[in-house]
């Protein structure tokens, strides 16, 4: 009777061990098939499988602790945040279940129990792509350093006019690719810079021209493949345009061949509505060396009703926290992106299950924490040195981009406007910012001063053409560049001695003296523009404006007759709208 | 944690071709032996490939011999010779099966190395250099490299400090339950 109770009661315990005692078959398959085995599987994108009871066994140990840090599965935001496509973050119980199995020693229970692995397909997630692009010859990837960046311009064949619903980018060399930053280019620009490098793709950084397309973002990372839209949100494919890929790769240890595979998927009619591309940030930055808080923000107000339909957040190997926040008209406010422990390599497109409505005047901010300081492990300088903002990996960004969509065309048009100055704005920033790195720089001196000429701002325009000019003496363009920016800002005698300096060192360059020779008309010297524009037009016969300058001079001196003629040789050259009715007016004029 | 001296000669230890090898003996005519534990498929393992290749080709000249060892099972000769190939490890390499080397350094990961005197002595395990801090979270490059350090220290006769460091990898305790 003593010895019996003990007995029992021990032996319940062991029964009710082994009953709640999480096994693989049962507890720990279905979690691992579903969080993990969509990349960790034989041909996906993970480095290794978690497929079978023998492989997550091997790597029990990695699987408890990446869980346990929240590096795996990859999800950086936090989970109060709101609902986002692909989220499939762990429970505090799911890991508290693979503690306890790792600390019972991997049982696998009935592997009969186990259920079966879910069916992954190999080939393309969304179906058969349209049109299947990749690269004419792979890139090799040297065995070494470390994170390596390359851009590539795929042309995309297409005859007419389309209507693209989607992308499924696939890497080609899953060891390698880590992430892929996707535009399109509608001008040669991105074509251009491929070309000179002679081996596949380029180094540096993608050109403006380089965009999302009407407000989509086409990224790629590992174990995301963004949904197809409606074809009601169908963004426009140019024939002529190319896909920007910019490739950011891990090297294995190996040397990589990388060719990735590019599907899209067509809409058969056009899109009935565009959404709006917001971007948020400061490209003002400048962290001392060794700070280890250093802050930035930015807001700004929507004048319209628009939904939040994704968001991406960017910055390079500084940056800590970021926060995005909605602040309503009522004055309550809500975070909308949250990441406490950036990572770099992590940079997915958050896509909202559900759209978030914003009524008008609601206030969208962002604010980004960096650590400078030696403390941080992903910096890339050691010591830390300072570091302004600039697109290169080296540099740092911080950006927070919201994709909208607004109610109707006529709000789109609106918020399509403000957000278009905002971001010049802050562009203006960037390069002044990247000057006070590169001050001899050129090209960002010529870009930053077109800028500034699109806002109207001529005599920022003017500073930096000069400094273009003094940075590469000799230039004839460069001449050309600071007489416009001069002529445009009413500057008429600096601008006739900038076009003579132009042509000084370039005598046939037709348009700077067909710009010499208006801006000497301006001065009422029709006699010397005549003799420039008469050198002008016999350089470029086919330059409407060149012609109509012309016969403005000709009418000064008199010669009406030259004056109708030159007019009629200008139309038949079937210039812009504007340009045939300023023509035709004057011939109207000058007959009388 | 103190130096560990050799024990008996290990029996599972082979080459790719069967023949019983003891790289924990270290060989005439060189100063010592570096065990790389490593596996074919470990990502963190992999990437330190021109690593070791570089400071094995540097250590060559100064009689020290590095080993490749593999101890898991499912890493077939076959797997090794293609692994070796395509990440240039042109070294002599040990199939670790019976997970002796491991017990014996007290290996845990790979990369893991283990660096033995020529008295048979371990004077050195751990981490080749602190370039990973965690998985996910490696610096662009090593801040110290500890494996070197501790060879230099070695040949020079010097006291190596610390002799063990912690190593960010692929566990192989999960292989020894």
């Amino acid at each position: 009777m003593f010895f019996v109770v003990p007995f029992v009661s021990s032996w319940f315990l062991l029964a009710a061990e082994a009953a709640a005692g999480p096994i693989f078959s049962r507890d720990v398959a279905p979690v691992i098939y579903d969080a993990c085995a969509p990349c960790h599987r034989q041909g996906g994108p993970a480095p290794f499988g978690l497929s079978s009871y023998r492989e997550v066994r091997q790597r029990a140990t990695q699987v408890l602790q990446v869980t346990h840090s929240r590096f795996m599965p990859p999800w950086k935001v936090e989970p109060n945040v709101g609902r986002f496509e692909g989220q499939r973050p762990l429970t505090d119980s799911e890991l508290q279940m693979l503690e306890d199995w790792v600390a019972a020693g991997t049982p696998e229970g009935d592997p009969n129990d186990t259920p079966p692995l879910p069916a992954f397909s190999d080939g393309w997630l969304l179906g058969t792509p349209d049109l299947i692009v990749t690269l004419p010859e792979p890139f090799t990837l040297q065995a070494e350093p470390t994170d390596a960046f390359r851009i590539f311009a795929i042309p995309l064949p297409v005859q007419a006019r389309t209507w693209v619903r989607g992308i499924e980018f696939h890497p080609g060399n899953p060891r390698v690719v880590h992430h892929a930053n996707i535009r399109v280019d509608r001008t040669p620009a991105s074509r251009l810079l491929d070309e000179q490098d002679p081996l596949p793709g380029y180094d540096g950084l993608m050109p403006r021209s380089a965009e999302y397309p009407d407000g989509h973002f086409l990224g790629w990372t590992p174990g995301q493949v963004a949904p197809l839209v409606g074809p009601d949100l169908a963004w426009t494919l140019e024939p002529g345009s190319d896909l920007v890929v910019q490739l950011h790769m891990q090297p294995s240890g190996a040397v990589e061949q990388v060719q990735p595979v590019i599907g899209l998927y067509f809409s058969d009619r056009p899109p009935v509505r565009t959404p709006t591309i917001l971007r948020l940030g400061s490209q003002g930055i400048d962290i001392p060396p060794g700070e280890g808080r250093y802050v930035i923000r930015d807001a700004y107000t929507l004048p319209v009703d628009a939904d939040i339909l994704a968001i991406q957040p960017h910055a390079h190997y500084r940056a800590k926290e970021i926060v995005g926040a909605a602040t309503f008209p009522d004055g309550t406010s809500r975070r909308v992106m949250h990441i406490k422990d950036w990572d770099f390599r992590w940079q997915h497109v958050y896509r909202l299950v559900e759209p978030l409505a914003l009524p008008r005047g609601t206030r969208l901010s962002m604010e980004y924490t960096y650590d400078n300081s030696p403390s941080n492990v992903r910096n890339p300088e050691v010591p830390p040195r300072r570091v302004l903002w600039g697109q290169r990996s080296k540099d740092e960004m911080g950006d927070l981009w919201f994709q909208l969509l607004a109610k109707n065309d006529r709000d789109r048009e609106r918020l399509n406007g403000e957000i278009a100055n905002k971001m010049v704005a802050e562009d203006i920033i960037g390069y002044e910012t990247m000057l006070t790195v590169d001050p001899d720089d050129h090209e960002l001196h010529d870009d930053v001063a077109l800028l500034y000429l699109g806002m109207g701002k001529t005599a920022d325009a003017v500073r930096h053409f000069k400094a273009s000019a003094e940075a590469r003496p000799g230039s004839a363009p460069a001449r050309y560049n600071l007489g416009t920016a001069y002529a445009v800002a009413g500057k008429l005698e600096e601008a006739v001695a900038e076009y003579e300096r132009a042509i000084a060192i370039k005598p046939d360059y037709a348009v700077a003296l067909a710009n010499l020779g208006s801006v000497l008309l301006q001065q009422g010297r029709s006699r010397e523009a005549l003799r420039r524009l008469e050198q002008a037009v016999t350089l470029a016969p086919d330059n409407a404006e060149a012609l109509n300058s012309l016969s403005v001079a000709y009418a000064a001196e008199g010669d009406i007759e030259k004056a109708l003629a030159t007019i009629e040789r200008a139309l038949k050259l079937q210039p812009s709208p504007a340009m045939q009715k300023l023509l035709r007016q004057r011939r109207d004029l000058l007959s009388k | 944690m103190g130096a560990v001296v050799a024990a008996a000669a290990p029996q599972g230890v082979v080459d790719l071709d069967g023949r019983a090898v003891n790289p924990l003996t270290v060989s005439a005519g060189a100063r010592a032996h570096v065990l790389v534990f490593t596996t074919t498929d470990c990502p963190i393992s992999n990437r330190y490939a021109p690593e070791i290749r570089r400071l094995a080709a540097a250590y060559a000249e100064r009689s020290v011999r590095f080993w490749i060892v593999y101890p898991v099972p499912g890493d077939t000769p076959e797997k090794i010779r293609a692994h070796v190939t395509q990440f240039g490890l042109d070294l002599p390499v040990a199939r670790d099966t019976r997970f002796e080397l491991v017990r014996h350094t007290g290996a845990t990961v790979t990369p893991e190395v283990a660096v033995i005197d020529g008295r048979g002595t371990m004077v050195y395990r751990g981490r080749v250099d602190d370039r990973y801090v965690d998985f996910g979270v490696d610096r662009p490059a090593p801040t110290t490299r500890d494996l070197d350090t501790a060879l230099a220290n070695l040949l020079a006769g010097r006291p190596i400090e610390p002799k063990t460091t912690r190593a960010v990898g692929c566990f192989l305790t999960d292989l020894l339950k």
